[in-house]
């Protein structure tokens, strides 16, 4: 495959930035010879996003190389993640105003987390209930058909 | 594409913007708090130049100063600069890719609720005995430790930092992982919008930078209210230092590369042009940011602690693929037939007043230089210049020319010549005479300096170009509600747009799309334009 069409899919291109962080990295320690904090550095950075480039990798060798085509949910908001967000806050704060509000704020982030259990039963179950309504659902959209309606736009 | 709409419980509007999961709410809260603390940080900075416009103390005490500086440029980099730039991607990544929503939009909503715990926080510390946090927006140890700064408004500022970092990992994460498993059919990674590999570049670097962050505030704070030594042996402050910095130059350039990215397309799209040297930009993208992240130690170059020899060669080598990036934006421009509106004439600030801050930490890049201007104003020229002009003024590019994307409504072309007009003037006005002042020896962060100095001259000059630059803010304040209540219908592409977010409908829907065109270029509107005029 070459380089150039290698570029089209998202993990090369997370590949390509490790390589480009490995390569600062090994022109420092063997011409530059840094301090052991600048080489640690370097190399975790490289690490990390060859990690992520395995990420999406592996994402991509399941599920192809753009847009997930199953069907899915979109929701349009979550009380649960809102109270969530202000119990971290609130355990942040708590470190240094007393365990008090840790009390308050540990027991608002398990109320939060079971409602965003809720929230994840209920996505599944309206995604169950299209697919029984419509089987052959998916989201690759008809390029012909969608051209010609865009045009029909333009020409509006 | 099928859309099944299931309709949602009445709620209060506020409570439902705030729980909302739709990536566009969650990218206008961010962009709309962003913004709230970009004018409180301004505020402050005005009051640190009324104090400076004179020798002498008549504004504030010197205790009073060491906060506001510490707190402008904490708010300005951890609450204003980096926030905006994800709250931009949040709203613009997913429409740009064809995406119908964000990936993980509870992390992303997660992300703006940390957001505003961070900036409470920090601004909590200013109701606490002792004052806000006050040892710089860098805190370095063992300046920040209990010793050196005691109180709880440093401890709320450490724990504030760290949320703010939290929350943009949080957003980075989120907009990564769109770009890379949500693009529609046909866009491949090189037909992304300049401004989606932007956005890329940017959370790569957070994704990388970030972590060291949090790290050295984590241990900053255990160090300050635990009896535990993190930083005091030998070698702890420099440590500090390394991690610390290893987060604050990739930050600079997260603040920059989607402004950059958005006054790229600004260009293109006001040039009615295709965007000249796509690949080579995305190349110059990678390799910038690469670079970025290894040049941190020009931070350390006067603690003799670092390699200064690879820490030069690397910040110097920035400047040869900054150069292709002008050289992309010119030859875009080249024979063009350029419309400029007020988006163009920020975009072409942007490129001038960065092309200052760009040059001038070129000389800085020299370790002997440095050595010369370390902690001087010249230093503080030198960001502004970089801040202000790659972020603020590609910030304004991107509200002129998204404003009719996200309302519907046109902004006034008037106000904004009037706004962009006199923002360039007070950005070279505030900030060129910091660069004299530092080379004849003024140094950062005095609330006061001897009146036989002969610096009064030139910091009356910065503090009037400060108060212009105010007055502009003013004038595009004016703008925003006067527009968002009785601005023109903007259409769904008033500007013959490129991208996929312009074939939508203004403001567009839920799902974001009712129909995509195909992708077969980085220009898919662009095609389908051409296509027609081939067929005429």
């Amino acid at each position: 495959m070459s380089f150039r069409r290698a570029m089209r899919r998202g993990s090369f291109v997370l590949l390509v930035w490790a390589f480009n962080l490995f390569v600062l990295w090994a022109v420092a320690w063997a011409i530059f010879h840094p301090d052991v904090q600048t080489v640690i550095l370097l190399a975790a950075a490289s690490a990390t996003v060859a990690a992520l480039a395995a990420w999406a990798f592996a994402r991509e060798a399941i599920t192809g190389m753009t847009a997930d085509r199953e069907p899915g949910t979109i929701q349009d908001s979550s009380y649960a993640t809102a109270l969530a967000g202000v119990a971290i806050i609130g355990l942040a704060l708590s470190t240094t105003m007393g365990p008090w509000l840790a009390y308050g704020s540990g027991g608002a982030l398990v109320v939060a987390l079971a409602g965003l259990a809720r929230e994840r039963r209920a996505a599944r179950a309206t995604l169950d209930e299209v697919r029984r309504a419509d089987p052959v659902a998916r989201t690759q959209p008809d390029h012909e058909a969608e051209r010609r309606a865009l045009e029909q736009t333009f020409r509006r | 594409v099928s859309t099944v709409v299931r309709p949602a419980p009445p709620r209060a509007r506020l409570v439902g913007l705030v729980s909302s999961t739709d990536h566009k709410h969650v990218g206008l809260l961010t962009i709309g708090l962003a913004f709230v603390f970009f004018a409180v940080a301004g505020l402050l900075a005005m009051l640190m130049r009324a104090e400076l416009a004179a020798p002498g103390l008549q504004v504030v005490s010197d205790e009073t100063y060491n906060q506001l500086f510490t707190i402008h440029g904490s708010t300005m980099f951890y609450l204003f600069a980096s926030p905006m730039a994800m709250g931009l991607g949040l709203y613009f990544v997913p429409l740009q890719v064809g995406a119908a929503q964000v990936m993980w939009p509870r992390i992303a909503l997660l992300g703006w609720w940390l957001l505003l715990g961070a900036g409470l926080l920090m601004y909590a510390g200013f109701l606490v005995q002792g004052g806000a946090g006050k040892a710089g927006w860098f805190a370095f140890d063992p300046l920040s430790d209990d010793v050196g700064t005691p109180g709880t408004g440093q401890d709320l500022w450490t724990l504030s930092v760290i949320l703010a970092g939290l929350s943009g990992i949080l957003h980075a994460a989120c907009l990564l992982a769109t770009v890379v498993r949500r693009r529609a059919p046909g866009m491949t990674m090189m037909r992304l919008g300049l401004f989606s590999w932007g956005e890329v570049v940017a959370t790569l670097m957070i994704l990388v930078a970030y972590p060291a962050l949090i790290v050295a505030m984590t241990l900053l704070y255990v160090d300050r209210t635990l009896d535990v030594a993190v930083y005091e042996n030998p070698g702890g402050p420099i440590w500090y230092q390394h991690l610390f910095w290893f987060f604050g130059h990739p930050v600079v350039y997260v603040v920059f590369f989607p402004f950059l990215a958005v006054v790229a397309e600004v260009i293109a799209t006001s040039s009615r042009k295709r965007f000249f040297g796509y690949p080579f930009m995305v190349g110059s993208f990678l390799v910038f940011a690469a670079l970025s992240v290894a040049v941190w130690g020009h931070h350390m170059f006067t603690t003799g602690a670092v390699q200064n020899r690879y820490f030069s060669l690397t910040t110097t080598s920035i400047a040869v693929v900054a150069g292709i990036e002008y050289f992309d934006s010119l030859g875009t421009m080249w024979r063009g037939k350029i419309r400029f509106r007020s988006s163009m004439l920020f975009a072409l600030g942007f490129l001038a007043i960065f092309l200052i801050g760009g040059v001038t930490g070129i000389f800085i890049a020299s370790p002997p230089l440095d050595y010369h201007v370390h902690d001087t104003y010249f230093i503080v020229g030198h960001f502004h210049y970089t801040l202000f002009g790659g972020t603020v003024f590609g910030l304004f590019a991107a509200v002129y020319h998204w404003f009719p994307k996200v309302t519907g409504r046109l902004l006034d072309e008037r106000l904004g010549r009037l706004h962009f007009g006199l923002m360039f003037v007070g950005a070279l006005l505030a900030f060129m005479p910091m660069f004299l002042l530092g080379h004849a020896g003024m140094v950062r962060r005095i609330a006061n300096y001897p009146a036989e100095s002969g610096w009064t001259g030139l910091n009356v000059l910065a503090s009037v170009g400060a108060y212009v630059i105010l007055a502009s803010l003013l004038v595009f304040a004016v703008n925003l509600l006067r527009s968002l209540r009785v601005g023109p219908p903007g259409g769904d592409d008033p500007w013959d747009g490129h991208t996929l977010e312009w074939a939508t409908s203004s403001p567009p829907p839920l799902h974001n799309f009712d129909v995509l065109p195909p992708v077969r270029s980085y220009a898919p509107l662009m095609d389908l334009r051409e296509e027609e005029w081939r067929r005429r």
